[in-house]
């Protein structure tokens, strides 16, 4: 396989490494949850901006580019900064965004807070240099080896997939985890479970701060590999990709939403590589997200669960049949 | 004549638009209890009829206004026949139907960028001519567009206070199992109102695509944003609230636009945060119509 090819399939490796993570963590909060966070996109790009000004080092202040909190923190620092970055602004937006007490309402909210960060980002361009965004950062662990281009890049391949094991892990522990099921029974019906004595606005904020970190690690995976980040590669029609894959794969299942991140997020997009390009630009774009957006209304109509629908959990005989064999006389 | 009563005049003209948006906004809120993601893109949509009728058609731009109207009532009803209804019908979560809309808007704007093009258009333009008085300088056609916003917004008034289908839509919107059972067809009322609404919306599209000068299809979709800080801002739902909404966010981030340009939505955006901070669900919203919304899912 020449060259060109193996780094074209790093490539597509890596991508889907991170929308595979970016997916875990949006069904966490949408398809577990239901936690509506249309403000997705404005975590992985936090957590792309805070692990590249943490390898790029101070800002030269050059009128190449500038940025805040430059500094040269050595690999799994960036990335822990990354996440925690992302924690800390769920902490902060959800602070205010999940006040009010209807989902959708606190999704409109996020959508504003998610394209009022996008042009607040854009416009000042000290904060990540603007609307040019972060340019050259380094792939982490690179400079102690000695490898070629590709040789770093399957090295990379191996360090995102390591990354989401350790984050397949994570989330699958939480969805199976009595917490776990305390959150699909918030998505089901809050109201029910507030009456139970569960505070729906201390669980809703908790798995917005774990959905944010993970969204944030995403981004921080993703910059390292590409190396840039700008204010165009974090638009709302991101978030809206994102939730397409968690649809379409199957929200509310860890290994449906990997199928979905592949199937939207990956072979989709690659396929529409390939098209002949016709008329002018932006109108593959246009088409693409059409199908889309006729896809996702496809799948809510006729298949609502996804490709791979969520596991129906059955319980088994509750510990006081079984442990009590000879019931009270005229029990039932 | 300085800067501040300059930007309140300017102010006065987004709000006087966003009032007309942000009520229709509300309103499909209320009767259908769904957020139309698709509301900007259904407004792009009447600007650009708007626009065939006058640059193609060579009519006035009142005349193009009305056909906006048209088509945003047109557009506005078969989407939430063809599309909402069904999905609410078949008893899909409220959260999922935010997605549903995100859905629909995502098609409609695609599809506007697909057949129109990315490329900016204008509607014939006149003699301007400006109108000077309390230091505030406009155009004859933004006093008509303030106008036209002060009248459709009265005749809203008197059609939801003073008229028995009025009656019936505030019905519908406070508790709709409610109304249906005392008799009111509020599959027929919510189609009216969507009507009513897509109208608004329609007009609300034209205005802002003469106000701006220039607009593409990205128009209504931008002009969302400060669309849906009103009506949260004044509690969704809420006609009047989203009226208040609207007069606050328009004057306030116009008057920010006198510090710095970018700060215009950032504006809008601080006191939608205040808002929730103080009121969670808005300014309007009393606990007790929150707590008969919550049980009326």
């Amino acid at each position: 396989m020449s060259a060109a090819y193996q780094y074209y399939l790093i490539t597509l490796l890596v991508y889907f490494g991170v929308n595979t993570i970016a997916c875990w963590a949006l069904n966490l909060q949408y398809g577990v949850s239901g936690v509506l966070n249309f403000a997705f996109i404005l975590f992985q790009a936090t957590g792309a901006y805070v692990a590249g000004v943490l390898t790029l080092g101070p800002s030269s202040g050059s009128s190449y580019q500038q940025y805040i909190l430059g500094a040269h923190l050595p690999f799994p620092l960036p990335w822990i900064a990354a996440a925690a970055a992302g924690a800390l602004l769920a902490y902060l937006i959800g602070s205010f965004a999940l006040r009010p007490e209807r989902r959708d309402y606190q999704a409109m909210v996020m959508l504003v807070v998610s394209i009022i960060a996008a042009s607040l980002v854009a416009s000042q361009a000290g904060w990540f240099n603007g609307n040019n965004g972060l340019a050259s950062v380094p792939k982490p662990l690179i400079a102690s080896q000695n490898l070629n281009l590709v040789e770093s890049g399957w090295f990379y391949v191996g360090l995102t997939a390591a990354t989401m094991l350790v984050v397949y892990f994570f989330v699958h522990r939480i969805t199976g985890s009595p917490w776990g099921r305390r959150l699909r029974a918030m998505r089901e019906n809050p109201e029910a479970l507030e009456s139970l004595g569960v505070n729906i606005k201390a669980e809703s904020m908790k798995v917005y701060v774990t959905g944010g970190a993970m969204a944030a690690l995403s981004g921080a995976v993703l910059i390292q590999f590409i190396g840039a980040w700008a204010p165009g590669s974090w638009d709302t029609a991101e978030t809206f990709l994102y939730f397409t894959a968690v649809i379409i794969g199957g929200s509310g299942n860890n290994l449906g939403v990997m199928v979905g991140a592949f199937l939207v997020l990956g072979l989709f997009q690659e396929v529409l590589r390939y098209l002949p390009s016709f008329s002018y630009t932006g109108l593959t774009e246009a088409i693409q997200f059409i199908s889309l957006g006729l896809l996702i209304l496809a799948f809510l109509w006729w298949r609502p669960g996804g490709l791979l629908p969520e596991r129906k959990r059955r319980f088994g005989p509750g510990p006081t049949r079984s442990v009590d064999p000879t019931p009270a006389e005229g029990g039932r | 004549m300085n800067e501040v009563t300059l930007a309140i005049g300017f102010g006065l003209v987004t709000s006087a638009i966003l009032a007309l948006a942000a009520v229709g906004f509300t309103l499909q809120f209320g009767v259908s209890n769904i957020f139309n993601l698709a509301y900007g893109n259904v407004m792009t949509l009447a600007a650009f009829a708007g626009y065939a009728i006058n640059v193609n058609a060579h009519l006035n731009v009142w005349v193009s206004m009305l056909a906006g109207a048209c088509c945003g009532a047109l557009v506005s009803v078969l989407l939430n026949r063809l599309v909402f209804v069904p999905f609410l019908r078949r008893g899909t979560a409220l959260f999922t139907m935010v997605m549903v809309s995100l859905a629909a808007a995502a098609v409609i704007l695609n599809g506007i960028e697909a057949v129109a093009g990315a490329g900016f258009r204008s509607y014939e333009r006149t003699t301007v001519q400006s109108h000077h008085f309390l230091g505030m300088v406009l155009t004859t056609r933004q006093l008509a567009i303030i106008g036209i916003a002060i009248v459709s917004l009265l005749a809203l008034h008197g059609l939801l206070h003073y008229t028995r289908v009025g009656k019936a839509m505030r019905a519908t919107s406070a508790h709709a199992e409610l109304a249906r059972s005392c008799g009111i067809a509020t599959d027929r009322v919510t189609t009216l109102a969507w009507a009513v609404s897509g109208a608004l919306c329609g007009t609300a599209g034209v205005a802002l695509a003469l106000n701006l000068a220039t607009f593409n299809f990205v128009l209504g979709n931008t002009f969302l944003l400060v669309i849906v800080a009103a009506a949260v801002f004044g509690s969704v739902g809420q006609p009047y609230g989203a009226m208040v909404g609207a007069l606050v966010i328009g004057i306030t981030s116009e008057l920010a636009a006198i510090v710095a340009p970018s700060l215009k939505e950032v504006a809008a955006f601080t006191i939608l945060v205040l808002v929730l901070l103080v009121r969670p669900n808005g300014l309007w919203r009393s606990g007790y119509v929150q707590k008969m919304e919550v049980s009326a899912r």
